[in-house]
């Protein structure tokens, strides 16, 4: 026999009018303090252009000097803009969120609450773990993340907050290759987002841990997570995303073997790259569309498409996707017997990594590749484990 | 991605999200017990950081409420989630 459930009993409350005090003491303060916060809102804008209008070395000190710029809608706003330096320019990313960390540390906790200060340089190391992580500072992006951790502790209202640092932890562990543990923190935010009923976001950490997955060479679970993740975002509010996710989809599919699902994938999709007509990512079209037609055994086709994408990449200096198509050439070459033009192929990849600051993982790995052909001793499984390491090191 | 201008709420959309919530909240913070005098500035602070989060969050009013869930929660058991050094 089951036992009924009875309701906890209310504790001893205050008489009704005592709450309705608080929302009398409430609406007072509030009215001083929310038109000053709305002002602050306003205002970041500005402020974000006169200290990015200053020279870099100016900038921190001018931030330090001025009260005004203590504002923590400037903090999102540097934020915001180290977000979307990622893709692009790494050592800026990190400027823009030690800039983020720094307005959090002035944060006056008097007109903010300690809470949301603590909340505020969160959310702030949280990004400068990202963005040095990106930078190839991994060291100092797994203490930066810790120090997010503590100050979320600190905090912990927000599970905005919360659901960011496991999703940037989960980046810094793909990048170290321990997917597994990756995709363990992305079902954290995975939670967080579903309690939050934030489908938008539900869907993009199941994306992230599809991806996850999928460079773990789990294939298949990574195609039913980046499925399910598409099934929940907002597709006009992020094309972006929806493109990106799509392109995982179809790679992972062609990883898999899953060669007419991908093709047909790609078909579906290639609308969607068009529609965006960004230029980087009609290059990874060609690009995916050289590593299907060399699946598909359409090497010539293949070799054209592949070209194309290292050609434009090399042009661009992203060195990291030169290498990794150069790659997939090199398995064109290896499945036609063309042994000198891999050793030429790898010999090329040496100056691809001179000029830049580039990621000792990726140096090492393509080091190794350029060895073993050296050696003729180049194989399938060495150009994925190489691919593997290189992909690693350019996990947005 | 580009930088939109700061999307924010008026005076309006605040006021119309807490008149929509107090039953719940003033039930929040019944349950809990918590004290009147500290309940206001738990609320204030709340507000204050929905209006930072504006446009980041989807659900406001469940972001708001929980946030206010567990900043009470917080309050009212300071211990429980800190570790203990004893």
């Amino acid at each position: 026999m089951t036992e009924s459930r009875r309701p906890d009993p209310e504790p001893p409350s205050p008489p009704g009018d005592e709450y309705e005090q608080v929302f009398d003491r409430l609406e007072g303060s509030l009215g001083e303090q929310l038109p000053r916060v709305l002002r602050e809102v306003d205002e970041a804008a500005a402020l974000l252009a006169e200290i990015l209008g200053k020279p870099e070395p100016e900038r921190r000190a001018l931030l330090e000097s001025g009260v005004r710029f203590h504002s923590l809608q400037l903090c999102q706003l540097f934020e915001e803009r180290s977000r979307e330096a990622w893709f692009s320019d790494p050592a800026q990313a990190v400027e823009l969120a030690e800039l983020a960390v720094a307005v959090a540390e002035r944060l006056d906790e008097e007109h903010y609450g300690l809470l949301l200060v603590e909340d505020a340089s969160a959310s702030a190391w949280a990004h400068l773990g990202n963005a040095l992580r990106i930078a190839a500072n991994l060291r100092q992006a797994e203490e930066a993340l810790q120090t997010a951790e503590e100050h979320q502790r600190r905090s912990g209202e927000d599970a905005y907050t919360e659901a960011l640092i496991l999703s940037l932890k989960a980046s810094l562990r793909s990048t170290q290759g321990r997917y597994d543990e990756a995709a363990h923190l992305l079902d954290g935010a995975i939670v967080i987002y579903r309690q939050a009923r934030d489908r938008h976001e539900e869907g993009r950490a199941l994306i992230k841990k599809g991806t996850a997955l999928g460079l773990a060479g789990r294939h298949k679970e990574a195609v039913r997570l980046i499925r399910r993740g598409l099934s929940r975002i907002d597709l006009f509010q992020e094309p972006r995303l929806l493109v990106a996710a799509r392109h995982n989809l179809i790679v992972f599919m062609t990883e898999g073997g899953r060669l007419q699902e991908a093709a047909e994938g790609l078909a579906e999709t290639r609308r969607l790259y068009l529609g965006l007509g960004e230029r980087m990512n009609l290059v990874r079209l060609r690009w995916l569309e050289g590593k299907i037609a060399r699946e598909l055994g359409r090497l010539d086709e293949a070799e054209a498409a592949l070209n194309e994408a290292r050609d434009t990449f090399l042009a661009d200096g992203i060195a990291i996707d030169a290498a990794l198509v150069s790659l997939d050439l090199a398995i064109l070459y290896m499945q036609r017997g063309e042994i000198s033009a891999l050793k030429e192929l790898a010999a090329e990849m040496g100056p691809i990594f001179a000029s830049g600051d580039v990621h000792p993982e990726a140096l090492a790995a393509v080091l190794l590749f350029q060895q073993t052909a050296e050696a003729e001793q180049v194989t399938r499984a060495l150009l994925d484990q190489v691919a593997a390491r290189l992909q690693r090191t350019s996990t947005p | 991605m580009t930088a939109q201008p700061s999307e924010r709420p008026t005076q309006q959309d605040l006021d119309r999200i807490l008149a929509k919530l107090r039953p719940r909240i003033e039930g929040l913070l019944r349950r809990h017990g918590c004290a009147p005098e500290t309940a206001a500035a738990l609320l204030r602070e709340a507000v204050v950081a929905l209006t930072h989060r504006w446009s980041h969050v989807r659900d406001r009013e469940r972001w708001l409420l929980d946030r206010i869930e567990k900043a009470v929660r917080r309050t009212v058991n300071p211990s429980s989630k800190e570790p203990r050094d004893d």
